[in-house]
């Protein structure tokens, strides 16, 4: 409920609206809200699921290409003391997650109800596991799980197939949500 | 004891602190029999002593034995295997497949060896350039991959050529990848390292001792080509019978051949050599460069039987999942069914399952003038400064409403018989005011919420909208001011009677005495823990008659002499020893 009325303050007034920069092809779900006073960007193939929020309150966010940003996820700082996040390209933040890191690298995936604090620097290919918490720097090719436990994902370094498979179904799910979801970033356009 | 007060514990009567034990055969004759009563009902069941403990249950805990007409507990059952099953593929496993093969999965049902989760067979990606080759076929390769942290067969170099029999082609890896990496050390030099894999050690010590047990000339089981070839029959069988078979005495008396242990390598025996090797050193080497989280953890080597000897996180296996039970429980008196679940594995319903529940009248006790709000449940205290359970206090006499509800469907008749003060070192006085009243029988909730207005059961007249008020309100509002009298049951619905209880909680400090004490005398005086909670042994007496059918014929029934034709009435008793633990007595 709360969510919802929030989302119609936010179209009922426009000054409240960040400046965006959100590339043609992304998809930004009616529901998904955007709010702060700094710039946000979106690029190209990026999904935006409904109810997924974008705080630019804090600092800017840029989100690259062939993202998804699930249901219930939250990117960016809301407080005063922020600062500017960057989520690289084929990065998966899933449902309920939270990131608050400085850079999320290229082709991550962030677990359900993960929690990304501040101090966090995510690596390249890193994935948090579902209901992990992280609030440090993160090499490349990690595995965060079972409360903390790490790993190195050899297979992912050693292989690029496997690399490029994932980006490839990143893709076709990006093209699957477009016939999904109702793309309304018109709304958050200029 | 960790339940919150107040709370009624029962006792199994398979303890010999409620009754002698069991001897079913011995309790034939009627002079045996009347003996056995009277033991029991001479003593007093003692909720302090130290082995009350172990015979006193919730009753849901318990099950109920319908032949046997009596309680039974985890002690005085016995549990049988019905079907083992994976917990992945639901598949259930022959017990000949488990004993041959173990009892892990033998289809596809793998987890992963980092983090347990399962693992699910996909196809490995190709690379673009590869698959669209015109020259060759497409080229099938697979993978076991963990959809949590992402390990995969492909971090330890291993891909399947097939998507199906995952064990088998497991077990080809494994032959290839040990016969490689012993051929690469010289015969000698793997002979001095003592560094036999755990497959070969398994097989030679196997092979060792079951030369060692045909040698000694022992079988295994005297009996495996005769009907008896059963654990459970030959039980049964040796039960009747007694004794040891002559060929078993014959062996008994003879000096048993000592059994030799394996003691070389060939014997499948391995010991761990100090010295230092090359092998050694490679590890020690290659520890200093990797980190914790390379090395595997214990629980790690001990998930599956290839990764024992792992020391690398690169070198784990995937673990085959291990099998399940599903176990049916037997009276260990009639051998009866007395909880049996359904032998089909995706089915959770229970064929069979006689709970105590449904054939104990239930004890349940509460203050008659309970202070407002109600205690709460210990277990529900968030915050340090919530209520505690109010103590009670030495010497101040408190009256209790101890119910009795019935869950079968004949009306009993209840006697509760408990010892004027306590046993054990605080003695309190209790007194039941109406030790013997009759108990409306069960039926359907349905009858229960309509009897006020059919009246269709005489004992019931007052109604249970009324009793359902005064549960609720503590107490009814007209009898607000009722007395407590001798003789009178309290309350009373359908199938439940409420009797008051009088207790005068003892003191914990012993009255001082003018004669100073030997040290024998302060000793015993001393409290143990728990001597402070205040418990009473309650014996409740059911008796209720009942029309006979054919099947309800029971051997081990202690009315034997009722046994009648069918249709005829039979008089049934069930008497038990429970335990009300009321509260803490305050120093």
């Amino acid at each position: 409920m709360a969510t919802t009325s929030s989302a119609k303050r936010k179209t009922d007034i426009p000054a409240a609206k960040p400046p965006c920069a959100i590339h043609s092809s992304a998809i930004i779900a009616d529901k998904a809200q955007i709010t702060g006073t700094h710039p946000v960007t979106i690029g190209q193939n990026t999904v935006l699921h409904p109810y997924a929020r974008i705080r630019a309150e804090g600092g800017a966010v840029t989100i690259g290409r062939n993202c998804v940003v699930c249901e219930g996820a939250i990117v960016g700082t809301a407080s005063e003391n922020g600062f500017d996040v960057v989520i690289e390209d084929y990065v998966t933040i899933e449902t309920g997650a939270a990131v608050e890191a400085k850079t999320v690298g290229y082709g991550c995936e962030i677990g359900v109800k993960a929690v990304v604090g501040r101090e966090a620097m995510i690596g390249q290919w890193c994935r948090i596991a579902a209901l992990e918490k992280v609030d440090n720097v993160v090499e490349d090719f990690t595995v965060v799980f079972g409360d903390g436990a790490r790993r190195e994902d050899v297979a992912l370094r050693e292989h690029e197939a496997i690399r490029d498979a994932r980006a490839e179904g990143m893709e076709k799910g990006a093209a699957l949500m477009r016939k999904l979801i109702p793309s309304a970033a018109a709304k958050w356009a200029g | 004891m960790a339940a919150a007060f107040p709370y009624t514990h029962y006792a199994c009567p398979c303890s010999d602190l409620t009754s002698n034990p069991p001897a079913s055969l011995s309790k034939r004759t009627s002079t045996s029999q009347a003996a056995n009563i009277d033991t029991t009902e001479d003593r007093t069941f003692n909720p302090h002593d130290r082995r009350a403990n172990y015979a006193l249950y919730p009753l849901d805990h318990l099950l109920f034995c319908d032949e046997c007409d009596s309680i039974r507990c985890p002690k005085c059952w016995t549990e049988e295997i019905i079907n083992w099953y994976c917990p992945t593929c639901l598949f259930e496993v022959p017990s000949s497949a488990v004993k041959s093969d173990g009892n892990r999965c033998s289809r596809n049902c793998y987890s992963c060896p980092e983090c347990t989760a399962p693992l699910s067979v996909t196809a490995v990606p190709q690379q673009a350039s590869d698959y669209l080759k015109p020259t060759e076929t497409a080229i099938e390769a697979y993978m076991l991959q963990c959809g949590y942290c992402d390990w995969s067969t492909r971090d330890i170099d291993m891909i399947f050529n097939k998507p199906t029999k995952i064990t088998e082609q497991l077990v080809k890896l494994r032959k290839a990848r040990t016969s490689a990496s012993s051929g690469k050390d010289s015969p000698e030099k793997a002979a001095k390292h003592d560094s036999i894999s755990h497959d070969t050690a398994f097989a030679s010590l196997t092979t060792f001792y079951k030369g060692q047990l045909s040698e000694s000339g022992d079988p295994q089981n005297p009996f495996s080509n005769t009907p008896y070839s059963s654990p459970a029959n030959l039980a049964r069988i040796m039960n009747i019978y007694g004794g040891l078979s002559a060929t078993a005495l014959k062996k008994s008396r003879e000096k048993p051949q000592p059994m030799r242990e394996a003691r070389d390598q060939s014997e499948g025996f391995s010991a761990y050599g100090f010295e230092e090797t090359d092998h050694e050193e490679a590890i020690t080497s290659k520890l200093r460069a990797l980190s914790w989280e390379d090395t595997t953890t214990a629980e790690q080597r001990l998930s599956t039987p290839p990764n024992n000897d792992s020391r690398f996180a690169d070198q784990l296996w995937p673990v085959a999942t291990q099998l399940r039970t599903r176990k049916g429980k037997r009276c260990k008196t009639c051998r009866q069914f007395v909880s049996r679940p359904d032998s089909k594995v995706t089915h959770i319903r229970y064929k069979i399952r006689l709970l105590a529940m449904n054939n104990v009248p239930r004890l349940f006790m509460r203050p008659l003038h309970s202070p407002n709000p109600a205690p709460p449940n210990p277990a529900f205290r968030l915050r340090e400064d919530d209520p505690m359970q109010a103590e009670l206090q030495a010497h101040v006499a408190q009256q209790y409403v101890l119910t009795i509800r019935n869950p079968i469907f004949e009306t009993i008749k209840v006697t509760l018989a408990t010892p004027g003060t306590t046993p054990g070192k605080v003695a309190s006085r209790i007194t039941i005011l109406c030790p013997s009243f009759p108990v409306g029988p069960a039926g359907d909730v349905w009858d229960e919420a309509l009897s006020s207005s059919t009246a269709s059961n005489s004992v019931s007249n007052d109604g249970s909208r009324k009793a359902a008020m005064a549960s609720l309100t503590g107490k009814a509002p007209e009898d607000a001011d009722r007395q407590p009298e001798a003789g009178k049951i309290w309350d009373r619905t359908r199938n439940s009677t409420s009797v008051i209880v009088e207790i005068v909680p003892g003191s914990l400090r012993p009255p001082p005495s003018i004669v100073p004490k030997t040290e024998d005398e302060l000793a015993a005086e001393e409290l143990d823990e728990d001597d402070d909670v205040l418990e009473v042994p309650v014996y409740v007496r059911a008796e209720w008659e009942t029309v006979i059918d054919a099947d309800s014929f029971a051997p081990g029934e202690k009315d034997s002499k009722h046994h009648g034709r069918h249709g005829e009435k039979v008089s049934k008793e069930l008497a038990y020893w429970c335990v009300l633990g009321v509260g803490r007595i305050a120093a």
